[in-house]
């Protein structure tokens, strides 16, 4: 990065933070902290649903994700339209009309004060964790590639963030997230052009999506009924649909979101808009990591993406063994870029046996390319098991610093960070919310002044913003970074989804029996995480199934639920 | 549904534009929500198209 990439992305970060603290000052009372001043267009809350979801992670780990396996995950998003349906269908309404801060007031009004607690608490717990991740992720990513130091990079860019979410509340995350991801489309589409110009001059468009798809990378649906398999069509729809209900349904970092809109119809239309939009975002992301490893068949990639590591391991391999793995990589590689090139030139001339012939020897090349790359990632995670065996996490950011002008390099980086913020922001909004309204104000003062909450809110989101500082300083991840997110989410969000399933649609169950229902749920998806293999998103599933089903089960042995007041039915 | 009887503003309070859409072409929710699902069964078949054409 150069003085101008560093311009456009201070300029970017800051001006975007400062704009919103500037334009949402002053709020006195804790309505229109937490929930803006209730006059939200449609379009921002669509945006800004959007923005709190997509973090850096997406950004950065999902094109790394197309790279390795292709179009495949695009599936875990199935069932993201069907849930908003569901939500701008029951969820909502019934939110609106409660008048509720959050989400789990309603469980307070429909249970009672302990289901409340719980669902608070469970909320808070995942959401606490996933925001260490959410800054952690793109901190340890950008900081080793530039050569920063993390703890600056962590500590700097939470301190923003909190600096303008306290000072704002609600409206100043939604102002911000607007202009945040205006930033991340125009990055992401400005290097999708970029990777369309460095592809060699006689590949087609055509032509690269048919050696990704020689690469089995373009297989976008798997309808294996396998339960092991993670990411299938089956997943997808019914696992991917219940973390969707859950995630936009009941966390209230997106809760949040979409209750700041001036009426119901202009919170629904928000969720339509991502209903609509977040398939074809998602593949757009993968297809950039698609492409990214086309163009790397025709220009020799690195062994290990994460050159940092690569290079200090390089230094202190004595006996020459990564170097010796390097030379094969590059012999494979460019035997298959050779081979590639005969088999685009076969199918151009219509030479259907020479193109065979040629695709099944690129294929064999490729297998030798990655034996090479796996012993390599091995070797590195023996010689420093922090290093990690998946670099999928640093390969776009590879792309962006190689192939990128400047400038556009910056406004990338700032894409990265802006996602960061967008989603860090809505969850600290949530996080300090859900402290002061179903924690502070239920349990511990009860009958103070709005004045006072408002403060108490600020201390709170400052708190969990320094908390998630903290746990990012100490984070020593090596997984790739947005299935930890999913994972942390999914142990703990089809349980909560469970709660407010029968809340909605088990008028008979009360707040003991849907308590304990789901505590007892809680402890079954740990034990299966545990004890099991099966596909995370299937806890979004058994989560809520359990708890439905201990919930009807306790349900009999206990006093019949007796109701004080009709709810009416959400339109 | 129920509830108990703490909030007793909340109940039965309209929305404003609850049932206007807005959107031209789609008047009521349930246009919307059939015109969401079916962009979201074309995307299925889109996808589906995509796998089988480049699927060697």
């Amino acid at each position: 990065m150069n003085t101008l990439d560093y311009l456009v992305l201070l300029g970017v970060l800051i001006g975007i933070a400062a704009y919103g603290a500037w334009r949402t000052r002053g709020h006195r009372d804790l309505r229109s902290y937490v929930h803006g001043a209730k006059n939200t267009h449609w379009l921002t809350i669509g945006l800004s649903v959007m923005a709190t979801q997509a973090s850096a992670v997406t950004f950065l780990s999902t094109p790394g994700q197309g790279y390795e396996s292709g179009l495949g995950f695009v599936q875990n998003y199935f069932g993201a339209p069907l849930a908003l349906i569901v939500i701008a269908i029951v969820f909502l309404p019934i939110y609106r009309r409660l008048n509720v801060y959050t989400a789990y007031e309603y469980l307070g009004k429909r249970f009672d004060s302990k289901t409340r607690l719980l669902g608070a608490g469970l909320f808070l717990i995942q959401r606490g964790l996933g925001a260490g991740i959410t800054i952690y992720a793109p901190a340890i990513v950008l900081s080793t590639v530039m050569g920063w130091r993390l703890d600056a990079t962590i500590i700097c860019s939470g301190l923003l963030v909190i600096g303008y979410t306290v000072s704002g509340g609600s409206a100043a995350v939604n102002l911000t997230q607007k202009y945040q991801i205006g930033v991340i489309f125009v990055g992401m589409i400005a290097a999708f052009f970029v990777l369309l110009i460095k592809l060699p001059p006689d590949l087609r468009f055509g032509d690269a999506l048919t050696v990704a798809g020689g690469f089995h990378k373009l297989e976008a649906m798997d309808f294996s009924l396998d339960p092991h398999r993670r990411y299938t069509v089956w997943t997808g729809l019914l696992g991917g649909m219940f973390l969707a209900l859950s995630y936009f349904g009941t966390d209230q970092s997106q809760v949040q979101r979409y209750l700041t809109g001036a009426s119901l119809r202009e919170s629904r239309l928000g969720l339509m808009f991502n209903a609509l939009f977040k398939i074809p975002m998602q593949f757009f992301i993968l297809l950039l990591g698609v492409l990214v490893f086309v163009l790397y068949q025709f220009d020799r990639p690195p062994v290990f993406f994460n050159q940092t590591a690569w290079h200090r391991e390089v230094a202190q391999d004595a006996s020459g063994k990564l170097r010796s793995l390097e030379n094969d990589f590059n012999r494979a590689h460019d035997d298959k870029e050779r081979d590639l090139k005969n088999w685009i030139t076969a199918r151009h001339a219509g030479n259907i046996a020479a193109a065979e012939t040629a695709r099944a020897a690129a294929l064999s090349a490729s297998t030798r390319a990655e034996a090479a790359r796996t012993e390599t990632k091995s070797f590195l995670k023996n010689a420093d098991p922090h290093v990690g065996a998946n670099d999928s996490d640093y390969v776009f950011i590879t792309f962006i610093l190689d192939y990128l002008p400047h400038g556009l390099i910056g406004l990338l980086v700032a894409a990265f960070f802006a996602a960061t913020f967008s989603s860090k922001a809505g969850e600290l909004n949530a996080l300090g919310s859900t402290t002061t309204v179903d924690i502070y104000r239920h349990i511990v003062k009860r009958d103070a002044g709005d004045a006072h909450y408002v403060v108490a809110s600020k201390w709170f989101t400052a708190m969990w913003g320094f908390a998630a500082i903290a746990f990012a300083l100490f984070a020593n991840l090596v997984e790739n970074l947005i299935q930890a997110t999913n994972i942390i989410g999914s142990i703990f969000y089809g349980v909560v989804l469970g709660l407010f399933l029968i809340a909605f649609f088990l008028k008979r169950i009360g707040g003991t029996a849907a308590f304990w229902a789901a505590v007892a749920a809680q402890a079954l998806v740990f034990a299966l995480y545990v004890k099991t293999d099966i596909s995370y998103l299937w806890y979004n599933v058994i989560g809520p199934a359990a708890c439905m089903l201990f919930g009807i089960i306790l349900q009999l042995f206990l006093p019949r639920h007796t109701t004080l007041v009709e709810i009416p039915n959400a339109h | 549904m129920i509830r108990d009887a703490h909030d007793p503003t909340a109940v039965g309070r309209p929305e404003p534009s609850d049932r206007e859409t807005g959107l031209p072409g789609l008047r009521s929710w349930k246009a919307v929500y059939v015109a969401v699902l079916g962009v979201f069964i074309l995307w299925i078949g889109l996808l589906t198209w995509f796998t089988n054409h480049y699927t060697p």
